[in-house]
C-alpha cells in the first residue's frame, strides 16, 4: 500500500513539474509552425490558383499580388471608397483548388487598414460563392439572441457574424436562424447578416480573419469586399489598401 | 505511511507552477498591449490559447514571453541558491548568524532538506522550460538566442547547485 501511494505521489510531482511547462509552451498558438516538424505537406501554387480581378472594376481596385509561399499568398488590395455609397466587390479574387486529391482550408487574415481613415465606415471582406449574405427576415430588438435568416449555410457555432455595426458569437444554428449571443444593438428588418469576415471600420480593426472555407478538388470560392463610404470625403472617390493574407492548409 | 519527500517536494513546486503560468499569460499580454498586436484568445480547444494573425509577432511575442518564464525560473532559483550559499545552516559565517540574530532575520537561515527540496524543484523547471525553449526554437516559433541564453545561463546555475551540494557532501 505504502508504495502504491509512493508511486501515485511521484506521478503526481511529475505532472506538477511538466504541465505547468505543457500550458506555458501551448499558450501561444503555434499551429502554423507545427507542420515544420511533421513534415505535412504545405499548399502550393501548383495545389490552389488565386486569381485577382484585374477586369471588372474599371480602375477602382489595385493589386499587389505574391507567389504561395510555406502556404500563404500576400496581396495588398486597394479599393475605392465612394462618398455616402456603398460599394461592393464582388469576386475580387477567386480561389481555385487545382490538386488533383488535396482538400484544402482557407481563411484570409489581415490587420487592418493602413491610412485614410475618415474616407470610410467600414470595409467588411467575406469568403462565399453565391449569396453569401442574408437580409433579416424580421426585426431584432437588442436582448434577443436569434437572428432570422434563410440561408445558414455559411455559418458555423463558434464564428463571430456582422450586422449592422454589432459583431456576436453564434452559439447554435437552427433551420432557418442563428442563436447568439445576446445582441446589444437593435435591428431592422433587410439589414446584411455577413458570415464571419474581416472587419474594420474607422476606429478599429473590429474583426482580423473569416471563417475557414474548405476547398475539395476542383472547387472554388471567391472573396467579396463591401465598403461604405462616409459623406465627408475630401475627395469624392479614395482608394484604401488593405494588406491581406491567404493561408492555405491541407486537410487530412 | 507516504514519502516525506515526496509530499515535501509535491508543496514546493505548487508555487512555481504557479508562477510560471502567470508569468507567461503576463507577458503575452503586457507584449501585445505594448506592440499593439492583433490578438485573439481561442477557447474552442482544451487549452485556451493566444492566436497572433502574423507568423513574425507570434515568433516575437513568443520569444520574450519565454524568455520572461525563463527570467521567473531563474530569479526563483536565484534566492535558492543565495540561501544555499549564504544562509545555509551548515556552513553559514558565524559573523552572518550574530547579525540575522540582531536583526531578528534568523528565519532566514535554511536548512539542507529545504535548500535540496526547493533546489530540485526550482532546476528541474528551468531545465524543463529550457527544453520547451529547445522544442520552439527547433519549431522556428522561437529567436535562437533565447535558446542559447537560456541554455548557458542554465548550466552556469545548475554548476552553482552542485557546487554547493559537494561542498555539503564534503563536510559530511
Amino acid at each position: 500500500m505504502k508504495h502504491v501511494t509512493n508511486v501515485v505521489l511521484m506521478a503526481f510531482f511529475l505532472g506538477l513539474l511538466v504541465l505547468p511547462v505543457v500550458g506555458v509552451g501551448s499558450l501561444v498558438s503555434l499551429s502554423d509552425f507545427e507542420g515544420f516538424v511533421a513534415g505535412a505537406n504545405t499548399v502550393t501554387g501548383e495545389d490552389v490558383n488565386i486569381i485577382p480581378n484585374v477586369q471588372n472594376f474599371n480602375g477602382y481596385v489595385e493589386f499587389a499580388p505574391s507567389e504561395i509561399a510555406d502556404g500563404v499568398y500576400r496581396d495588398e488590395v486597394g479599393v475605392t471608397s465612394f462618398q455616402r455609397q456603398r460599394a461592393t466587390y464582388r469576386g475580387l479574387y477567386t480561389v481555385y483548388n487545382v490538386s488533383d486529391n488535396k482538400t484544402v482550408s482557407l481563411q484570409l487574415i489581415s490587420t487592418g487598414l493602413t491610412g485614410a481613415s475618415d474616407a470610410y465606415e467600414s470595409l467588411i471582406v467575406s469568403l462565399g460563392d453565391g449569396d453569401y449574405t442574408n437580409a433579416l427576415a424580421t426585426d431584432v430588438a437588442a436582448g434577443s439572441a436569434v437572428i432570422p435568416v434563410n440561408n445558414t449555410s455559411y455559418y458555423g457555432v463558434g464564428d463571430y457574424v456582422y450586422l449592422g455595426t454589432e459583431l456576436a458569437q453564434v452559439v447554435e444554428i437552427g433551420a432557418q436562424e442563428l442563436v447568439v449571443e445576446p445582441l446589444k444593438q437593435d435591428h431592422v428588418v433587410g439589414e446584411t447578416v455577413y458570415p464571419q469576415s474581416i472587419v474594420v471600420t474607422a476606429d478599429a480593426l473590429v474583426h482580423p480573419q473569416t471563417q475557414s472555407f474548405i476547398l475539395g478538388p476542383g472547387e472554388r470560392v471567391q472573396v467579396h469586399v463591401v465598403v461604405q463610404g462616409t459623406a465627408s470625403l475630401l475627395k469624392q472617390d479614395q482608394m484604401l489598401h488593405l494588406p491581406l493574407e491567404f493561408r492555405l492548409t491541407e486537410v487530412e | 505511511m507516504p514519502s516525506k519527500i515526496l509530499t515535501r517536494l509535491i508543496s514546493e513546486a505548487l508555487l512555481p507552477a504557479v508562477l510560471l503560468v502567470v508569468a507567461k499569460v503576463i507577458g503575452v499580454l503586457v507584449l501585445v498591449k505594448s506592440f499593439s498586436i492583433a490578438w485573439q484568445l481561442n477557447t474552442s480547444s482544451l487549452l485556451p490559447d493566444f492566436v497572433l494573425h502574423d507568423k513574425a509577432a507570434t515568433v516575437f511575442v513568443n520569444s520574450y514571453s519565454n524568455l520572461i518564464v525563463f527570467v521567473v525560473v531563474i530569479i526563483g532559483l536565484a534566492w535558492v541558491l543565495t540561501k544555499a550559499y549564504h544562509f545555509h545552516d551548515t556552513h553559514i559565517k558565524p559573523s552572518l548568524i550574530l547579525q540575522l540574530l540582531s536583526w531578528n532575520l534568523t528565519g532566514l537561515m535554511t536548512s539542507s532538506h529545504e535548500v535540496y527540496n526547493k533546489g530540485v524543484v526550482w532546476i528541474s523547471y528551468m531545465w524543463l522550460v529550457v527544453l520547451l525553449i529547445g522544442v520552439h526554437t527547433f519549431l522556428q516559433a522561437t529567436y535562437l538566442w533565447v535558446f542559447v541564453f537560456a541554455l548557458v545561463a542554465s548550466l552556469v546555475a545548475t554548476w552553482y547547485f552542485v557546487a554547493d551540494v559537494e561542498r555539503e557532501v564534503g563536510e559530511r
